[in-house]
């Protein structure tokens, strides 16, 4: 791809932290995360050309909105800096990304910091799913459901069940591999909570019912937490990399992308894909269109994928809709043990939203953040041996969303 | 994943394409933008050369690009337009690639049907794709369809050869005919600019399917591009190739491997129209022929020409074949009469625009059993029923990948549906691909036969018994039976003998090549050669419905037999020391 954009440096949050308990709110999460990226890419807040905020529901949570006006108040060096803050529910973090790098393509600005944040935890949970609702089509949908996206998800699952059946055991399979691997990962909001064998089985009280065929260990967190990246131009990365006696080859760069957007209606959705073997054909489109970018031709050509799980049935969906099995029969690749961590194509090695967690702009930015780390060997214990290429799925609303990036390395760090 | 393990292919540039929306293929980077461009390309370098004979007629590519200008312009004045349906129903006469090139460079789909289709399979086929126009030879006449029965066609253009007239018209409702000759009249030298992208359909062609109606598989000018592409560099064509078509261009393998190959190098294409083995040497001998693609049986037939030796048979460079396994004695006899002759397999199909494998050079002797290896830009993938992919060397079903993947099947949104699954083409073929990268394909799902949970591909049990001396034609097929639920029931034609071959024989004979559990039950000998379709291929399906009558009147045999005698049936008792698979095979329950 001509147009590449690099990834300079990146940070996330503690994403166990309660903000709120500990007196923090918005503007500490995102400063956090901004000025830890500014030392992992060491660069300083003047060598930051715009910066883009993904925020979702900032206004309902805390009533704050205007995030763009918080960069100067991080660090003052951001003075003058043109921001501005993205919205698209729970692919806010993406939308951000895009805008970047769109900006550093068309040649507008060479150095772009992203950052997505999210407070949820400052409310109580009805109060939280009920903000968080605002992505659904208000008035027109899950009008009667106690929790807006526990039911619109299990609508997803029941789709799957009429299409081509769907099992229990394989959604609650993929909910403990997440789990099992947010364990690795020292930023995951459940890297130390307790389960039991029963919390992974349907299981009435160990995993009590959500709505309908969603359970309590199928849902993403909710979570307070902020991750930030520094993107970069060829001519910026060059640059930076020879200053610091790194060698480009081994600075992680976004090769391609994918976008698209669909009626904000699930039902509408649903209606227009009924003769389609995919459930959602747009998702895989853009997940397409971001292999086409990357010049890959299918989905083993990647090591890894930090995909959307806000819902083991949306990962169940991602399986099949990344090409990794055919249409519907997404249970093959979770029983046989391929997107498990040490498979042949580990899916969400950082635990994804069901493990590591949610804070819901942050999400997309994290994603990115991740198979960053991921292709250039700094992934610690969460790293996929010798990964080189990374894919990304983030989705908001009800697929209504849908960003996918690839992201390549040289699998050193640099 | 690809499977180029040994590959000696030159690196052709690729890139990934999105084609007909969801489908990401590795494609050639470099190529004309559809077909007409392809042959323009050849007309600039080789106008002067002659690009093709038949029937002692000759077009240079000079004189072929005029007449192809000519047919797309005067379809263009019949009322064809961009899109619309044109079938060619005729043999290999020099027109037939006259007319392919017109339609293509018109923008409009060509629909080849062979001439040994029934009238019903025409009128079906014309129906089905709703041709606007016929095109046909005055020889066929009168095996078209009532016109009454062809709403759609506007125009019959017929082939005329030395001394025919024009076919009169029968009855009331004839359509309005006119020969090639007037279709050329109508149309103009003013150049048309074919500015269509290759992703555009080039050709439907129908599948010869077993069960129900023929499928119209469409076909893009990207796909034969690349097919023709993936022949010239395994083959090391060069230029000034001269390419013998004796099998029918109108058959996917004919279109590809002869026609469309030899006009993207600008060679000569010579056509036969019908094979005589005297005739086939006559032609490779006197043209200098240097490239043919033929079926198993005829290279069988032409070994068997007493004068094959004392032929100047040193042009023949290339003989590539398909469509079924050359008997290894044929292979050995070629080495040994044609030292020069390489010879090539290959395996495709019509939903993947023909060859997605070829043999490399010097692979057909060595490894007779293999199609060979994935051509550039083909990924096929191995997978058991439960859709896993299977480790190096095992079977399963083939599922294909290919820039020359069919678009979709015509007007069937549900075959196309049920075929065309996450980029790949089920191709219902059973097969596998070793460590080296060699494919192997067995047989057709439905033909394997099941042997009390064993899988016996028949064209392993079939390899063996075509090596018994005095063995011309062997097919394998299943058996009903009770106890095993198939058994394996053989039929040969077989040279006549003295001591005709029997079962027990044929037992002992590959009790020493295969496994006990794939040693043939039945033998039937046949005193006439086995059934084959229009395309040369053996058709199993008259031999299946024999097996299975004989297995019925064995059965009620042996009930009489039984009810009378009491006397064990020897029939439904179990061979000894025959291992049966006693675990069901588990499948996958769902909800």
């Amino acid at each position: 791809m001509s147009h590449t954009v690099y990834v300079l440096g990146g940070s996330q949050t503690d994403f166990a932290m309660n903000a709120a308990r500990q007196g923090l709110g918005l503007f500490e999460l995102m400063s956090d995360a901004v000025l830890r990226a500014l030392d992992n890419a060491d660069l300083a807040a003047s060598d930051i050309q715009a910066g883009h905020v993904g925020n979702f529901v900032g206004e309902l949570f805390t009533g704050q909105g205007q995030l763009g006006g918080m960069f100067e108040a991080i660090d003052p060096g951001f003075h003058g800096m043109p921001a501005g803050r993205h919205e698209a529910a729970c692919a806010s973090g993406s939308i951000a990304l895009l805008a970047a790098t769109a900006e550093i393509e068309a040649g507008r600005y060479d150095c772009v910091l992203v950052t997505g944040v999210e407070l949820e935890r400052n409310v109580p949970g009805a109060v939280a799913a009920q903000h968080l609702g605002a992505a659904t089509w208000v008035g027109a949908e899950a009008q009667d459901a106690k929790y807006a996206w526990p039911h619109m998800f299990h609508l997803v699952g029941e789709e799957y069940e009429r299409r081509y059946g769907l099992s229990y055991e394989h959604l609650i399979r993929i909910a403990e591999i997440n789990i099992t691997n947010a364990r690795r990962n020292p930023l995951a909001q459940t890297r130390s909570w307790q389960y039991t064998p029963e919390s992974f089985t349907a299981d009435d009280t160990a995993n009590p019912v959500i709505d309908g065929m969603i359970r309590r260990q199928d849902c993403g967190q909710v979570t307070d937490g902020a991750a930030a990246v520094i993107l970069a131009s060829p001519a910026f990365a060059a640059r930076w990399a020879q200053q610091r006696g790194i060698d480009l080859a081994d600075v992680p760069r976004i090769t391609g992308w994918g976008h698209s957007t669909a009626h904000l209606k699930l039902a509408a959705k649903l209606e227009r894909s009924a003769g389609d073997a995919y459930v959602f054909p747009h998702v895989r489109s853009a997940i397409n269109d971001a292999f086409r970018r990357a010049q890959i031709a299918d989905v083993f050509a990647l090591n890894g994928i930090e995909t959307h799980d806000c819902f083991t049935a949306t990962e169940y969906m991602a399986i099949d809709h990344f090409g990794i099995t055919p249409p519907g029969q997404s249970w093959q690749a979770v029983e046989s043990g391929l997107i498990d961590f040490n498979g042949r194509l580990p899916i969400n090695p950082s635990g994804g939203l069901i493990g590591l967690g949610h804070p819901v702009g942050a999400t997309g930015v994290r994603m990115v953040l991740d198979a960053a780390q991921q292709v250039s060997g700094r992934a610690g214990d969460t790293q996929v041996e010798g990964a080189t290429r990374f894919g990304t799925l983030n989705i908001g609303g009800s697929a209504t969303t849908v960003v996918s990036f690839v992201v390549e390395g040289s699998g050193k760090s640099n | 994943m690809t499977h180029a393990f040994k590959s000696l292919d030159p690196i052709d540039p690729q890139r990934i394409e999105a084609l007909y929306g969801d489908r990401l293929v590795p494609c050639y980077a470099e190529r004309p933008h559809n077909l007409d461009a392809m042959l323009r390309e050849s007309v600039a370098r080789r106008g002067d050369a002659c690009a093709l004979e038949e029937g002692g007629r000759t077009l240079s590519y000079r004189q072929l690009h005029t007449a192809v200008n000519r047919v797309a312009t005067g379809l263009q004045a019949l009322g064809v337009a961009r899109g619309e349906r044109v079938a060619l129903f005729m043999g290999n006469r020099l027109e037939y690639t006259v007319l392919l090139f017109g339609v293509w460079r018109l923008g409009a789909i060509a629909v080849p049907i062979g001439i040994r289709q029934s009238a019903q399979e025409l009128d079906y086929m014309l129906n089905q794709c709703g041709a606007a126009a016929l095109i046909t030879e005055a020889s066929l006449a009168h095996r078209l369809p009532p016109c009454g029965a062809l709403p759609t066609v506007r125009n019959v253009v017929y082939c005329l050869d030395a001394g025919e007239s024009q076919p009169t018209a029968e009855g009331a409702d004839a359509l309005p005919a006119i020969t090639y000759d007037a279709l050329l009249a109508a149309g103009t030298d003013t150049l048309l600019p074919a500015d269509f992208d290759d992703q555009q359909p080039a050709c439907i062609m129908y599948t010869s399917g077993t069960t129900g109606n023929p499928k119209g598989a469409v076909l893009s000018h990207l796909g034969f591009f690349h097919t023709a592409r993936h022949y010239q560099r395994r083959f090391g064509y060069q230029p000034d190739e001269r390419m013998l078509l004796v099998i029918p261009g109108t058959h996917i393998s004919g279109l590809l491997a002869a026609v469309v190959v030899t006009m993207q190098l600008g060679g000569c294409l010579v056509s036969l129209r019908e094979f005589r083995a005297t005739e086939v040497l006559d032609a490779l001998q006197a043209q200098r022929i240097t490239a043919t693609i033929m079926v198993p049986a005829m290279y069988n037939l032409l070994v068997r020409e007493p004068d094959l030796a004392q032929r100047d048979l040193s042009a023949w460079r290339v003989g590539h074949f398909g469509g079924a396994a050359m008997p290894e004695v044929t292979i050995a006899r070629l080495a040994e009469l044609l030292p020069q002759l390489e010879l090539y397999n290959g395996f495709g199909a019509t939903e993947t625009t023909s060859a997605v494998t070829l043999t490399e050079r010097g692979d057909a002797a060595r490894y007779p059993d293999s199609v060979g290896t994935v051509v550039p830009c083909v990924d096929i993938r191995i997978l058991n029923p439960e859709g896993h992919e299977v480790a190096p060397g095992e079977a399963g079903e083939l599922w294909i990948r290919s820039p020359g993947n069919a678009i979709g099947y015509w007007n069937h949104p549900d075959a196309t549906c049920a075929a065309f699954v996450a980029g790949y083409w089920r191709s219902g073929d059973i097969g596998s691909i070793d460590a080296q990268g060699f494919v192997r394909v067995f047989d057709r799902i439905k033909d394997m036969i099941n042997r009390g949970g064993y899988k016996v591909y028949c064209v392993e049990l079939e390899n063996v018994i075509q090596r018994v001396p005095g063995v011309l034609e062997v097919a394998a097929v299943a058996s009903p039976c009770p106890v095993l639920g198939e058994r394996v029931h053989i039929f040969v034609h077989a040279a006549y003998s003295a001591s005709p071959l029997t079962i027990d024989a044929l037992r002992t004979f590959c009790r020493a090549h295969v496994a006990d559990y794939k040693l043939p039950d039945y033998l039937t000998l046949s005193p006439t050669p086995l059934p084959r379709n229009l395309n040369g291929k053996l058709v199993k399906a008259p031999l299946r419905e024999q097996a299975r009558k004989q297995a019925s009147d064995q059965a009620l045999e042996q009930t009489h037999a039984r009810a009378s005698a009491h006397a064990p049936t020897p029939h439904a008792a179990q061979p000894p020391n025959l291992p049966v698979r006693t675990t069901p095979i588990t499948t996958h329950q769902k909800g």
